[in-house]
């Protein structure tokens, strides 16, 4: 070079070099994974469309070519899907409050305050006639003042899934109740291999679920009912198995990811139907599931049917073509349903015809996970929500990991849970 | 203080020059304003008018909403104030603060005066503290969490145990009786911060001038630990009380580690145990949607940071100079 760098270029270069830098950062979406499907040239109008992040492989895929189908079919509309990473509750409790949030979102749970902030809106006429197709039970908990807010995307059971080959190895049946249950889990635990796995914080849902199996519910209608003796003998029996040092706690992935049980961390471990497909490509035949036991005579068997439900944002400027999307995709098209059910992780088609016609759910494991979720599947009641359940969930730890007395620490939670569920709007 | 008179200036100008002294001036405020206006006017709408906003949504019923309209006076904070899993996170805190400020103070103030003394690889070893500071708090929660101190017989405490002939393994983040997620916690907080405390106490060393330490030991100071009582300790006042302040309003935000190592569920926030007052808040405001509680919440722990600050100050002089110090 025969023109030697003046510092007056080089600042001319570096200016124009961010510049450009700026320029072309600005251009892109801040939402990180979001990605618009192609052909959304001539669109009229954008719907934002957001989901969790599914781990099953090949779902985000899905997602987006369901938006592009309807797009296709509905020139008019294009649907940017967003697919969102990590705390995926705070986040769209955060963007519903600005324009920008989404128009179509999914959620676990609606509640009154939710209804009251127009955060969701009634969907009665996107489930049409389609409605007799969907189980009461599940509509019910998003039933609000006679409309219902939501359609289900996905319905998710619950239960123990365990090895077989370690409970032959150990001489353990499948325990019928909570002290059986209890003894499977000390008799598994050997050397390096826990007998249980519900939680990394070693208690999981179980603080929920066993006095569910107890035959109490936490909470009825609008009346908390935790402070009674049965939750009392169900989390002192819980204490127990805690004490007894079986369940795996601490493990690298959480309870809904089934990689302790594959990798036998832990002989049985409390997950969701999605991970049957996973464990079948790993584990062969090898695995199968119960209900968590009823505690005792008196009690129930459980199984926890949670679940996805897709809402629409109340305060959306596209309301229209929202419902119409809902209604296309949720509704009327089965095939994506199916597809979304059953292509990737499994869940129960929340269309009956549906999940009739669902050949997958009627071999193996997931066959006998589909008859536990039909006979003991147990819905969490509407109004036990975070606020309302969280002086339950510290009542829980106190007396499962610091000895609290049970009966007191009881009915001084379900004091303040009361305060909190009798401020949750009537609708 | 005193002050050497300064030389007389040559009066350049009497009442009558000052408007072209302001001209003259002008090309440098138009600098000024130019330069400010943006981080001003950015504080003013990113920071001011949101924390005024959070005041009037904190006497407000807010729940899934921001907007103001449904005021309810003091109700948020009697709310709050009667949470006994509130008034618990505050205890928290203050034990949390009460411990890892003079312990953090105390390793990095040793860890200068160590690397200030050494003869070579000074370089190195300030850099090696440092490092740590340049990680994010995420990322040494998620390492301390998922391999260090992993639940599993192959993490890294579990198999000192293990070579230690403990042959259970340990819930090291899961056991709350005795409380072991306090060693998770304060470890992962030491190796963050330590480094960078360690960096600000380094320079403030390397400012007391060399004729001090030769004057004292010509007093008679002959031990390093005189040299540090008397030298080195009251120089380093100003930079003793700055780092104990960054430190106290670092303790009482604290967050991300907690965060992090302690939520478990995919909207959970973990347990009562470890539960700070910020992760308290985010639970109500994002958690349950209660942003009215949310923002009083986010008032009654600036206002202890606050009365925090000023018992701080009023102990360690900060602030004052040394005329009002020598009365």
């Amino acid at each position: 070079m025969d023109r030697p760098l003046t510092r007056r270029g080089l600042l001319k270069g570096s200016v124009l070099f961010v510049a450009g830098a700026a320029v072309s950062a600005c251009g892109g979406d801040p939402l990180a994974k979001t990605k618009t499907p192609p052909a959304t040239g001539n669109a009229k109008i954008t719907l934002n469309h957001w989901y969790h992040e599914y781990g099953e492989e090949g779902t985000q895929q899905a997602a987006l070519r369901y938006a592009a189908d309807f797009t296709k079919a509905n020139p008019d509309i294009a649907v940017k899907v967003s697919w969102i990473p990590g705390d995926y509750a705070t986040k769209w409790t955060a963007a519903v409050l600005t324009p920008d949030g989404p128009d179509v979102y999914e959620v676990n749970d609606v509640s009154p305050n939710m209804v009251k902030a127009e955060q969701v809106t009634p969907l009665d006429d996107v489930l049409g006639a389609e409605k007799s197709d969907f189980d009461p039970k599940v509509l019910e908990p998003y039933t609000w003042g006679g409309k219902v807010y939501a359609v289900p995307m996905v319905v998710d059971p619950m239960l123990v899934f365990y090895r077989k080959s370690l409970f032959q190895k150990a001489g353990v049946a499948v325990p019928t109740s909570f002290a059986e249950f209890a003894a499977a889990a000390r008799k598994l635990t050997t050397g390096r291999q826990k007998g249980l796995f519900v939680g990394n914080d070693g208690i999981g849902d179980l603080g929920m679920l066993v006095p569910w199996s107890n035959g109490n519910l936490l909470v009825d209608d609008r009346e908390i009912t935790y402070d009674d003796p049965k939750v009392v003998e169900a989390l002192t029996a819980l204490k127990g198995l805690h004490d007894s040092k079986v369940t795996l706690q601490g493990y690298s992935t959480d309870w809904w990811d089934p990689s302790a049980l594959i990798t036998g961390a832990a002989a049985m471990q409390w997950v969701g139907m999605w991970a049957v497909p996973g464990m079948t490509a790993e584990l062969g035949d090898d695995f199968a599931a119960f209900p968590l036991p009823a505690f005792g005579p008196g009690g129930r068997q459980v199984v926890n049917m949670g679940g996805w439900v897709q809402v629409v944002n109340g305060k959306s400027a596209n309301l229209e073509a929202a419902t119409k999307y809902v209604r296309w995709l949720w509704v009327e098209n089965t095939a994506a349903q199916t597809d979304w059910n059953l292509g990737y992780g499994f869940h129960i088609p929340p269309r009956t015809s549906a999940a009739n016609a669902a050949d997958k759910l009627r071999t193996g494991p997931a066959q006998a996970v589909m008859e536990a979720a039909n006979t003991h599947g147990v819905k969490q009641p509407a109004l036990w929500t975070p606020e309302v359940e969280q002086p339950y969930t510290d009542a829980v730890t106190a007396i499962v990991k610091k000895d609290a007395d049970p009966a007191r620490t009881l009915a001084e939670a379900a004091k303040r849970s009361q305060d909190i569920l009798d401020k949750v709007p009537t609708l | 203080m005193t002050t050497t008179a300064a030389p007389a200036r040559p009066r350049a100008g009497g009442p009558h020059r000052a408007p072209a002294r302001w001209a003259s001036r002008w090309p440098a405020w138009r600098a000024f304003v130019l330069l400010t206006l943006p981080m001003v006017a950015g504080l003013l709408l990113f920071k001011y008018v949101a924390i005024g906003w959070g005041l009037l949504l904190s006497f407000n019923d807010a729940r899934g909403t921001i907007s103001l309209g449904s005021w309810n006076g003091l109700e948020n904070y009697r709310r709050l104030l009667g949470d006994p899993a509130f008034t618990r996170s505050l205890v928290t805190i203050l034990v949390f603060t009460v411990f890892i400020v003079p312990v953090t103070f105390a390793l990095a103030l040793g860890l200068a005066v160590l690397v200030n003394r050494l003869r070579g690889g000074r370089a190195f070893f300030r850099t090696t503290f440092f490092i740590p500071a340049a990680v994010s708090y995420v990322v040494g929660a998620l390492v301390w969490k998922m391999s260090l101190f992993s639940g599993t017989p192959s993490g890294v405490a579990n198999s000192l145990a293990y070579l230690l002939g403990y042959e259970d393994s340990i819930g090291w983040v899961a056991t709350v009786d005795p409380p072991l997620y306090w060693i998770v916690l304060v470890t992962v907080r030491l190796w963050l911060q330590t480094g960078f405390y360690m960096i600000l106490f380094l320079a403030g060393i390397q400012q007391i001038p060399a004729q001090l330490y030769e004057a004292a030991r010509v007093d008679g100071a002959h031990t390093e630990w005189q040299l540090f009582r008397h030298i080195t300790w009251p120089m380093l006042r100003n930079t003793s009380v700055a780092v104990t302040l960054l430190l106290i309003i670092n303790a009482f935000q604290a967050f991300d580690e907690f965060y992090n190592i302690l939520a478990s569920n995919l909207s959970g926030l973990g347990g009562a145990d470890g539960r700070t007052p910020l992760i308290y808040l985010f639970q109500t405001a994002l958690g349950e949607q209660n942003y009215g509680a949310g923002s009083a919440g986010a008032f009654v722990v600036t206002a202890l940071i606050v009365v925090f600050t000023l018992l701080q100050g009023r102990f360690a002089g900060f602030g004052r100079t040394a005329e009002e110090e020598g009365r």
